[in-house]
């Protein structure tokens, strides 16, 4: 890949203070998004997959300047955006977009879908009413939906016709880079793909850079250019689909895969052979020490209840995040095997 | 073969509202052999949990209301008599549901929770004495109840099964809840289970433990089940036989590997078309969407999404169902006079052809 | 303009649907028959107040034009068909004064409810918006106001100012805004958590137009529900302090001022305190059918 990426995130975090008592003064935080890094070139789509509670979403509308980071940068066409604000932040939202998850809660139930989607160019100030109204049936006719539904009322609406006015929303203003919150998982299968590839062709057309964040493997694996799987807010592993699907290399990722129900005799070969799926993701406010997937690895072996490890390279534009490929935590992962010599998972690698 | 366990004949329920009367299930037929694990697959609104209510004799009536067909549990009757299907209820079936929290009291441990269903289920009699006695913890079988419950809760491969019986349900994760609720649905052994959508809240990671415990209970009981989901993948993991429902009808029967190697009904193919698999994704979803309820589409249903649909039939004559092989049924036009799959494909590609890929029209209603 | 017509054009259904929503409103309405009856007694009251000069049978003993009557050699008469209520002390037809208050106790729910409104909903708005040490601090101002009992409070005002009808609507709003903007408050920090306050936020709206455009109109509906409730009881608590001799001062024809006279005249002279006593009975009343039959209808809970 060339040239210089869309977007570009660096160490970002996203800390939550809890309450840890009623009359304690200890600072405790849930570290939704715990130093995350990645770039997004344009016209790419980058997926973000992971359980509910991984901090996707959170990292998702962080990155759309939703959330204040709490550190690290993010980047937007070369220009550090994390701490914009004021009028500089709402010039900023013309060129990035968020499609919520839920259309019957992103969109207001008490106005009509014309407003709705002419909303953003009201906004920005965006042509002379006639030009708005124009730019409205526009959209609408772009997502395939009746310009008269500009006349209804969300609730009027199917889930999939929803989706697509919200799609039209985020249109309106001619963004570079959108946000796509689990586009489809509030929606039957049937209407799924439908909006799907309106997304697919939406995005050929009009130039579009997609992050989409998702639950579902084999959508991601269809839609996306790039993966990242996340869990308890670190990526875990971050490679293009391909080698995700034939050559995991995280312990998670070989979790994440072997647990996807799948539909087709075919597709059962196309996974990584299958490894025992264990446990839960652990209360955020309280992860585990070392690798936070540790206590439901089926490759842990000692160091990795002690040693934090790093996303690292191991081949080009291939990262993981596992102390069986340690890059710099070598020494450290080392120390602690010089204790205790037994070995469980190194045969495995 | 022998009867069936459970089956429905031409059960149409419908609801009273404002929009009208809505025409919901439309002649459901339905069979459940002993020891088989049936899914019951549609999407959103096409009635499934509906027909399990029926079922369950939870169904609100009014505004529902059976207007003809029957359920038979076991050679019994069930819609006719209403305390046979209180006793059935009670004493042979259990029901599992979607949303853990909805169902588990938040202010009960666990054990007190299932101590009262292995209690109170089964529709006997308990003296006020005797509920006064169990709300102050002094049941009679005390222990063997507390005995029984921690070794379902071990099986589920719940960790700390005795622990977990003093806790309350918001102490527990999502995953160990649905295990708490498989359990307690066990708890007094019974002979049919109603899954309804029991792992759709739940991670890909944690719904694949669910699944197999579930198949693993059911198997080594001989439990008859009935599963309802969204989902085919799902369906495929858990399930003998499969329905496929849409819009109040049962467009579809036959046995898992059938369905999933050669749907012969266009909704069933479309439906498996839609879902994104990692061998690829090219379908397009199916146009349109789910009929209204007050005034479905005569004939066929599904007539106004089918790319198969074929003018002067479909829309006109009501679709019956028809055998194709053992255990195997679709409802749908172009398997009249016995057509096999290959000439249906044929007649299908001929009427795809044509000019039926309407757009989203305005007339399309919302969902009901 | 040229465009919006194009819209009808292309979608002659419109009119039609919004005869629908009607329609579903109105269905959803008559599911509770008390609200139509208490539909029925507002409309007989509004009819009432607006058209008192013509039914009344005799204005003028109500204050017409500012042109009192006093008919001395008619007083105490019982109810006959020339005085339906009879009369009071100075020979005034009772009926034609009660229903010139109808005018009054109107005007007194509309004006008390339109102040108390117009302060509680917008800090309501902006506590429950902004949140934070703001929010707090106007929220705690909103708890001060509401340890007071309100009866007590609208005394207070209405004595340290001079007894008359406006200062009468003056205390009783001061008295009520606090309650709207507690049910504000509660319902922008539900309405805030929607999506569609964070799709606003992302598509770069500020807000002070995210608060109007996509917060309000979601809150009120319960907001509706309290205000007709809420007539009512504003209406009752004017005829208190009109009563208590704290309101309008006769011989404005006050329902309330007008039992608190008839009660020197019990029980021989029943008819003076009893049928003003009546009419509150009955607005309240059908006040409060309204409300309930509002609240099902949009299916929200109020305290």
């Amino acid at each position: 890949m060339s040239g210089d990426p869309l977007v570009s995130v660096r160490n970002l975090e996203k800390y939550y203070p809890v309450d840890t008592g009623l009359f304690s003064r200890t600072e405790s935080y849930v570290k939704a998004v715990d130093g995350v890094s990645f770039d997004i070139m344009p016209g790419e789509t980058f997926a973000v997959v992971g359980e509910s509670g991984c901090g996707k979403t959170t990292l998702g509308k962080t990155v759309a300047r939703l959330y204040e980071a709490t550190g690290g940068t993010i980047a937007f066409e070369g220009q550090d955006i994390t701490d914009l604000d004021g009028k500089a932040l709402r010039q900023l939202r013309r060129d990035i977009q968020v499609v919520y998850q839920d259309p019957s809660s992103s969109l207001n139930p008490r106005r009509r879908i014309g407003a709705i989607v002419k909303e953003p160019l009201a906004v920005h100030d965006v042509g002379t009413k006639a030009e708005r109204d124009e730019r409205v049936a526009e959209l609408l006719r772009r997502v395939d939906l009746p310009v008269e539904f500009r006349h209804r009322y969300p609730n009027a609406l199917s889930g999939g016709q929803k989706q697509r006015v919200a799609i039209a929303r985020a249109l309106a203003v001619e963004p570079k880079f959108v946000v796509l919150d689990e586009p489809t998982s509030a929606l039957d299968v049937s209407v799924q793909a439908k909006v799907i590839s309106l997304l697919d062709d939406l995005q050929d057309e009009l130039d579009l850079t997609y992050l989409l964040i998702s639950h579902d493997l084999s959508l991601v694996k269809n839609v996306a250019d790039r993966i990242g799987v996340m869990y308890l807010g670190n990526l875990m592993e971050v490679t293009d689909s391909r080698t995700l699907f034939e050559n995991p290399v995280n312990p998670y990722t070989e979790q994440l895969l072997s647990a996807i129900p799948v539909v087709e005799s075919g597709e059962q070969s196309l996974k990584p052979p299958s490894v025992e799926v264990r446990g839960e993701t652990p209360d955020p406010k309280d992860p585990p020490s070392g690798c936070p997937f540790h206590p439901r690895c089926h490759r842990a072996f000692d160091a990795c209840d002690a040693v934090d490890p790093e996303l690292v390279e191991v081949e080009d534009g291939h990262q993981t995040r596992c102390l069986h490929d340690p890059g710099p935590k070598a020494e450290a992962v080392a120390e602690h095997r010089s204790d205790d010599v037994t070995q469980e998972g190194v045969t495995e690698d | 073969m022998a009867d069936p366990i459970l089956s429905v004949d031409d059960l149409s329920v419908e609801f009273e509202t404002y929009e009208g009367r809505h025409h919901v299930l439309d002649g459901v037929d339905l069979t459940v052999e002993e020891g088989e694990t049936v899914a019951l697959v549609g999407e959103t609104g096409c009635g499934k949990s509906v027909t399990a209510k029926s079922i369950m004799g939870t169904l609100p009536r009014p505004p529902g209301e059976i207007t003809s067909g029957s359920i038979t549990y076991d050679g019994t009757g069930l819609l006719a008599d209403a305390d046979a299907h209180a006793r059935v209820q009670g004493e042979e079936m259990s029901m599992i549901f979607q949303d853990p929290m909805t169902y588990l009291s938040p202010v009960y441990p666990v054990g007190s929770m299932m101590a009262d269903v292995a209690t109170y289920s089964g529709g006997e009699d308990v003296s006020w004495l005797g509920m006064l006695k169990n709300l102050l913890g002094r049941r009679a079988n005390r222990g063997e109840i507390r005995e029984r419950s921690i070794e379902l809760l071990d099986r589920m491969r719940i960790p700390d099964p005795e622990g977990t019986l003093d806790r309350y349900p918001v102490e527990l994760s999502g995953g160990m809840r649905q295990r708490v609720i498989v359990a307690m649905a066990l708890i007094n052994d019974p002979t049919f289970l109603i899954a309804d959508e029991p792992t759709t809240a739940l991670d890909v990671t944690v719904q694949d433990q669910i699944l197999s415990l579930l198949r693993e209970r059911v198997e080594e009981r001989d439990l008859s089940m009935l599963y309802i989901t969204h989902n085919l993948g799902v369906a495929r993991e858990i399930a003998d036989r499969i329905c496929i429902m849409y819009a109040g009808e049962i467009v579809e029967v036959g046995t898992t590997e059938e369905i999933f190697d050669a749907p012969l009904h266009p909704y069933t193919r479309g439906l498996l078309d839609s879902i994104p698999k990692l061998t690829g994704f090219e379908g397009d979803g199916i146009d349109g969407q789910i009929p209204d309820y007050t005034d479905p589409p005569t004939g066929c249903r599904f007539h106004p999404r089918c790319p198969a649909a074929m003018a002067g039939t479909c829309d006109v004559e009501p679709v019956e169902s028809h055998a194709v092989g053992d255990d195997r049924a679709v409802a749908c036009h172009l398997y009249e006079d016995g057509m096999s799959f290959g000439e249906a494909a044929t007649v299908a590609e001929e009427e795809a052809g044509g000019p039926t890929d309407e757009p989203v029209t305005a007339e399309a209603g919302g969902e009901p | 303009m040229s465009n919006s017509e194009t819209v009808t054009a292309d979608d002659p259904g419109v009119l039609e649907r919004r005869r629908e929503d009607l329609n579903r409103v109105v269905y959803r309405f008559k599911q509770n028959p008390m609200s139509i009856l208490g539909l029925c007694i507002i409309f007989g009251f509004v009819f009432i107040a607006i058209f008192a000069p013509y039914i009344a049978p005799y204005p003028n003993d109500a204050g017409y034009q500012n042109q009192p009557a006093v008919h001395f050699d008619q007083k105490f008469e019982s109810p006959s068909a020339e005085h339906l209520f009879g009369t009071d002390q100075a020979g005034r037809d009772i009926f034609s004064r009660v229903l010139f208050g109808t005018r009054l106790s109107l005007r007194i729910g509309v004006v008390v409810l339109a102040a108390a409104v117009s302060i509680g909903v917008p800090v309501g708005l902006v506590a429950g918006y902004l949140g934070g040490g703001v929010g707090m601090a106007l929220m705690r101002i909103t708890d001060v106001f509401l340890s007071v009992p309100p009866l007590v409070l609208a005394l207070a005002v209405s004595v340290a100012l001079e007894p008359n009808l406006t200062n009468v609507m003056l205390a009783i709003a001061a008295v009520w805004w606090p309650w709207y903007a507690r049910l504000t408050y509660g319902e922008v920090l539900s309405v805030k958590e929607e999506t569609y306050v964070e799709a606003s936020r992302g598509i770069g709206a500020t807000s002070t137009r995210t608060i109007f455009r996509e917060i309000l109109p979601n809150v009120l509906a319960p907001i509706t529900v309290k205000m007709s409730l809420d007539m009512g009881y504003a209406i009752l608590v004017a005829a208190s302090l009109g009563f208590l001799g704290l309101g309008a001062q006769p011989p404005t024809p006050e329902w309330g001022t007008m039992v608190s006279q008839g009660r020197d005249y019990m029980p021989a002279q029943w008819w003076y305190s009893t049928f003003p006593g009546l009419a509150i009975f009955l607005i309240v009343l059908g006040f409060n059918f309204l409300g309930d039959g509002l609240r099902d209808m949009f299916d929200v809970e109020v305290q």
